[in-house]
């Protein structure tokens, strides 16, 4: 508790100071900060382990310094100790970033730590999201340089953050973009707008493996095109690595590819939005012996609405970058005042729907298994797909305006979720959800939104080999309430009950996972309060409650959260 | 104008190309000489641990390149420890040897040492496995075991090597049980293996998951008093594939001392 105050204390004490450093040296200082702290008590039933600490906090505070063409900044970071979720090697307090740019008309130069990305990322991204504790800053230099109206030409190189060190492999690249309509005078008014793009990335590491001969050199070359024209607009982008056998791929010599395609067409009112992706072998770190999310060079998009209900979002996609084809549609339409489905208010419709699957692989031959480490793995043919369902999600949201008080938004959700593959346990999850976003504006500024969620798993032969029964998949079936009474602008109250009931059948509730795991028929609460104040630019919020186990993801990366009870003090300010 | 600016890019791109990756062809495997002194893996695994089975082989890989002095000892722990229905090998000391080594995530193997955070990656494994092993012994140790019905008895005799240096202040001996050729469920990836073999598994410790003191202020030339253990033994255990799994370390950093192990 005490490191935590003295860390708050210095947050407070250097925002006091800096925040009237806004004219200092004829510059400017901004920043933000933000502490999430929270109290852990065990509680066996819903999985929550004992921490010792008792408390846990994660911080960071960013300051930036700008002045003309210069820029530089630091962050700082604090997890006393790192909150449950997020990575232990994360403990401890200190300078987690520092960098300096200059920006001139034709150069800008980057040196310390970076984020970049060259095109989609197939082939390099250096990425943050703190709420995911994924952090592959590139520490070195990063230039770009605009030789000729509609040309950028970026350059890397340098080491990545691996929690407070930097991971053993050299990371260097190259990126060049060419905005045709900038470049070739005749094109300059043109409707059709194209844009092409290439990159390269190696890395090296040392082969210190005694057992077999690696790759010091691993590279991905990538290309990509940008076409669009009035409302019409395909983005698309290959990638190919070269050898790289690693902890990832369980060490085998197989080159890599991946392919990936994004088409929307919008109008007023309507939209339509098309993605495909093709993915083989294509993991790339700068440490070949790391895994989760760590040193991760290149990016491979999930191609699956990415949500934000609490229930639609229990099942999500991970990418899985040893392989996987897909592709996912949506279409959003917009219903006019006064039409039939549109009503006095109008009504706004959109659908979505994603599939991936495996991509199909075959032996080198009758002597070796599929992904044998020390060979080259296993053959595949380009945009082949195998007929193992990885996920599967079809939803629709409705949004519509009842009168000038109440609104809401309607979901209904079906997902197929493959736990062995994504979470490596049981089988194919289906899931029907539900929900019902009611919001009434009571009088000027208060309001009071109503969440209602609902899910049901589907009935199965559930467990494994000769130990199979038929019940509930999964967790089985959860029902949630949230009021959230909100007083603009400052004040937001919530209460909120998730409700683990499983099946109202008792028989087929104790074929669960989670009756397996108790031995006790628990239809569990997942009870919390919560209290938030806004001013300006802080946000104070506090909640008190029970969180369940799950999985957040957000664009295909992801961390487990595991289930917790206790109090968490969220604190964030920008300046 | 524009065509130098494409010319110099598309020159520096195939330069940069060329130089940016190495190709591997013909032999992938290379190998290693006989280890000098026994190197003790212990390699943290599991049942329902998707990589672990890969993390096998590359342990039998491992000994098929270093030899017989290579010695490993599969921890199955954590989650992906539970059972595949009643399938079960957990063990009390294996878990606590996990949270003392604070292992995250499986496969993991520590290289001649129980120190925390020690474990790394399968990649890590043969690295540190050279690191260790070329090193002359300054124990050896000879390890005997007999069986009856119910029991198993181990009886230990270690010398220090008359030509080491210096002095080891205090050593502490650990003394496990292992079995081999154990058959049952295993998940190879997403593949449930109903009739995997497992070997090397821990199955008990004589003397706690991180032993108990051996001896202090060992010199060269130093015979240390002989030890016994006995342990009860277990109906699923086969007596055919068990015996003990023996190592001496530095109760300082516990890390392992350079020893030789031999099982007569």
């Amino acid at each position: 508790m005490q490191k935590v105050l003295l860390l708050v204390t210095i947050l407070l004490v250097s925002f006091g100071a800096f925040a009237q450093l806004d004219n200092v040296m004829g510059g400017s200082v901004s920043g933000n900060f933000k502490l999430d702290a929270q109290t852990y008590s065990p509680d066996s039933i819903i999985g929550a382990d004992t921490i010792s600490e008792k408390l846990l906090s994660n911080s960071y505070m960013n300051i930036i310094y700008t002045n003309g063409n210069f820029k530089a900044g630091v962050r700082f970071e604090g997890y006393f100790n790192a909150m449950e979720g997020y990575e232990k090697q994360y403990n401890g307090f200190g300078l987690a970033s520092r960098f300096a740019t200059y920006t001139g008309d034709f150069v800008e130069v980057t040196a310390g730590n970076f984020y970049e990305q060259f095109g989609n990322g197939l082939a390099f991204r250096a990425y943050e999201d703190r709420d995911l504790g994924y952090d592959n800053a590139m520490d070195g230099a990063l230039v770009k340089v605009k030789p000729h109206d509609g040309i950028i030409l970026k350059g890397i190189i340098g080491q990545q953050r691996l929690y407070w060190e930097k991971a053993e492999g050299l990371v260097r690249g190259a990126d060049a973009e060419f905005a045709i309509n900038s470049i070739i005078g005749g094109f300059a008014e043109s409707n059709h707008r194209i844009t092409l793009g290439g990159s390269f990335v190696s890395k090296f590491q040392k082969d210190e493996d005694p057992t077999l001969i690696l790759p010091e050199n691993v590279a991905i070359g990538a290309g990509r095109i940008n076409y669009s024209i009035s409302g019409f607009n395909i983005t698309s982008e290959y990638a190919y690595k070269s050898q790289d056998p690693s902890f990832d791929n369980r060490n085998i010599y197989k080159s890599g590819s991946a392919l990936l395609v994004n088409t929307n067409y919008s109008q007023k009112g309507f939209g339509v939005m098309v993605q495909y992706k093709w993915v083989d072998n294509m993991s790339f770190r700068s440490d070949r012996n790391e895994s989760i999310n760590n040193v991760l060079i290149n990016n491979l998009p999930a191609i699956s609405k990415n949500h934000a209900y609490s229930y639609s979002a229990m099942y999500p996609y991970a990418t899985q970058a040893n392989g996987e084809a897909g592709f996912q549609i949506e279409i959003f339409k917009k219903f006019n005042k006064g039409s039939f489905i549109g009503g006095k208010y109008g009504t706004m419709m959109s659908m979505n729907f994603s599939r991936i699957t495996g991509i199909d692989k075959t032996p080198l031959n009758d002597s070796t298994k599929i992904g044998q480490s020390g060979t080259d793995g296993y053959t595949t043919s380009f945009l082949s797909m195998s007929d193992e369902l990885y996920y599967q999600d079809a939803n629709i949201d409705i949004t519509k305006k009842f009168s000038k008080k109440l609104k809401g938004v309607f979901t209904y959700q079906n997902i197929k979720y493959n736990q062995k593959v994504l979470e490596v346990h049981l089988d194919v999850v289906e899931a029907n959800i539900f929900i019902a976003d009611l919001t009434w504006k009571i009088k000027p500024k208060h309001s009071l939104r109503i969440e209602a969620q609902a899910l049901f798993t589907s009935q199965d032969s559930i467990g494994e080999g000769d130990y199979r029964e038929y019940g509930k998949q999964d967790y089985g079936d959860w029902a949630m309430l949230t009021l959230e009474y909100t007083i603009s602008p400052n004040w937001f109250f919530a209460v909120s009950d998730q409700w683990n009931y499983v099946s109202f059948d008792d028989d087929i509730a104790k074929k669960t996972l989670l009756y397996n795991h108790n031995k006790e028929l628990d239809r569990i609460h997942y009870y919390s309060v919560a209290m938030g104040y806004t001013k300006g630019p802080t946000r104070v919020a506090l909640s008190y409650g029970k969180q369940r186990e799950g999985i957040l993801c957000v664009g295909g990366v992801c961390r487990a959260v595991p289930a917790s009870n206790g109090l968490l003090l969220t604190l964030s300010h920008t300046f | 104008m524009i065509k130098n600016i494409f010319s110099v890019i598309l020159t520096l791109f195939v330069a940069f190309s060329y130089m940016g990756c190495d190709k591997i062809e013909g032999e992938y495997r290379e190998n290693a000489d006989e280890l000098l002194s026994t190197v003790v893996l212990f390699e943290f695994t599991g049942i329902r641990c998707p990589n672990c089975p890969d993390a096998h082989i590359k342990v039998e890989e491992l000994k098929t390149q270093f030899g017989k002095n290579l010695k490993s000892i599969a921890i199955h722990s954590n989650a992906f420890g539970d059972p595949i229905g009643s399938f079960l090998l957990q063990t009390q000391e294996g878990n606590e040897l996990l949270s003392y080594l604070e292992v995250n995530g499986l496969p993991q193997g520590s290289v001649n040492s129980i120190k925390k955070g020690s474990t790394t990656e399968m990649g890590d494994w043969g690295s540190n496995i050279g690191k260790y092993g070329y090193k002359s012994p300054d124990l050896e140790l000879n390890i005997e075991h007999s069986l009856n019905d119910t029991s198993i008895m181990v009886t230990i005799n270690g010398k220090f090597d008359e030509n080491m240096i210096g002095i080891y202040d205090d050593l502490q001996i650990g003394v496990y049980l292992v079995e081999s050729k154990i058959e049952g469920g295993q998940y190879n990836g997403t593949t449930l293996i109903p009739d995997y073999i497992h070997n090397h598994v821990l199955r008990s410790s004589f003397n706690g998951f991180l032993g108990e003191e051996y001896v202090k202020n060992a010199t060269a030339g130093m015979e240390v008093d002989e030890l016994k253990y006995y342990l009860t033994l277990k109906s699923n255990w086969n007596k055919e594939n068990i015996e003990p799994f023996v190592f001496v370390y530095k109760n300082e950093n516990k890390e392992l001392i350079p020893f030789k192990v031999n099982y007569n």
